[in-house]
């Protein structure tokens, strides 16, 4: 069942840009909002973009693009707070954050999430092992999209 | 610590609104005023401030590009608790449409100053300054850093992107430094604390279209991957910029302008 921010986000996206209708499918739920009223004119529906990363060709064994997020056998999401570029390091010639295999705790910074050139720090709220990054860098994130799958000890 | 310059209220945080200008640290020559607002936020949560500098030796831009601050302009940090991570970003739009009209009230008849999307300050298609956002979270709670630079009696060097310019060149002389950096703390800061309170707003989308850079023009927005080319359209209602790409509008909150061969 899609949650209920996200369906808040959607339908407060979709006044801001006077969008009528707003159609999302992937491979789990398909939403479809419609709005009232009929202007003369259809407005293409409006998604938050950022410059696409190039596809990658295969895993750099630290990321995996399936991971489909939400609790699995006991592990906990660390979700994106908005929508925005991840940065796994607080600059190109940093190492990363955190990793799979990193331990967190409650406060330790795990990526970057950027956004109009602000640079958000995402901070863990728990603590544990982290199992696996779900965002390559410099992906696009989602608000709510689970950036980390965590382990708690 | 600079007690009593600063009045907060005793409300809701997203209430507190400076009615005064900020507390203001000024420093001599520091590497980043960014990293010193770090510090001095994680000393005083829920405080505003402005952390000021006359010189920065390690400014920095987009991902950790230098950002030239030699003595005679304003590099500034305003330290600003924020109610929520998310409005930080829209936060430093806000911030580019108060500082040009600090700039312009500053500089009376100066040419209309623009933003290039979503953080460069133009005159006349050159580069006058820049913000450059970061967000700290402290005691689970998310304080946006908001570093501005603007090119004030300084030299200036044209970088490789966009010429650059000083606000002196377009004065009947030097400008009152002091003067404007005081400006700039206080009139953004309230911008900012207002915008915390009221949340975006039509009027901050007619003002930020007002003053955009390029609207209507082709433009390429860079990013991490492949450059993304299209019709700068304007600003949609949070701050995010409108592209016209094969007739269909699209929404981007991430990359860079540039209209480099598109001309």
């Amino acid at each position: 069942m899609i949650d209920i921010r996200k369906l808040k986000e959607l339908v407060k996206l979709m006044v801001e840009n006077d969008l009528a209708e707003l159609d999302l499918r992937d491979k789990e739920e398909t939403v479809t909002i419609r709005r009232g009223g009929s202007g003369p004119e259809m407005i293409a529906p409006t998604a938050y973009h950022v410059p696409i990363a190039a596809p990658a060709a295969a895993s750099n064994g630290q990321a995996d693009a399936d991971a489909s997020g939400g609790a699995e056998d006991g592990l906990i999401a660390i979700e994106s707070p908005m929508v925005g570029t991840f940065y796994s390091a607080a600059n190109p010639d940093s190492e990363a954050f955190v990793s799979a295999g990193s331990q967190v705790s409650e406060g330790t910074v795990v990526c970057i999430v950027e956004a109009m050139k602000v640079f958000n720090e995402i901070k863990s709220e728990l603590t544990g092992t982290v199992e696996r990054v779900c965002v390559k860098n410099g992906e696009s994130v989602e608000f709510g999209q689970p950036l980390f799958m965590v382990r708690p000890s | 610590m600079c007690a009593g310059s600063m009045t907060q209220s005793a409300g809701p945080r997203s209430e507190a609104v400076p009615v005064d200008i900020p507390c203001r640290i000024d420093l001599g020559m520091v590497g980043s005023t960014n990293d010193e607002a770090r510090r001095w936020a994680a000393e005083n949560p829920d405080a505003w401030a402005a952390v000021v500098a006359r010189e920065q030796t390690a400014g920095r831009g987009r991902l950790g590009r230098a950002w030239a601050s030699p003595e005679g302009g304003a590099w500034i940090t305003l330290v600003c608790p924020a109610p929520s991570q998310g409005v930080a970003s829209p936060a430093a739009l806000v911030a580019g449409v108060a500082a040009c009209s600090v700039i312009e009230q500053v500089i009376p008849g100066i040419p209309t100053p623009k933003i290039r999307w979503p953080n460069d300050l133009l005159i006349e298609g050159r580069k006058v300054g820049g913000l450059l956002g970061e967000t700290a979270v402290i005691d689970r709670r998310p304080t946006l850093l908001l570093g501005i630079g603007v090119n004030v009696n300084n030299r200036v060097d044209d970088d490789l992107r966009t010429p650059a310019v000083n606000l002196a060149a377009h004065a009947d002389g030097p400008v009152d430094l002091p003067a404007f950096v005081d400006a700039l703390a206080d009139r953004v800061s309230r911008r900012v604390a207002g915008f915390f309170g009221s949340g975006w707003t039509d009027d901050l989308s007619k003002s930020l279209n007002k003053r955009l850079a390029d609207r209507g023009r082709r433009v390429r927005l860079e990013g991490a991957g492949e450059p993304i080319a299209g019709v700068l359209i304007g600003v949609g209602a949070g701050g995010e910029l409108l592209l016209e790409i094969d007739g269909e509008r699209r929404a981007f909150v991430s990359g860079e302008l540039s209209c480099r061969g598109l001309e």
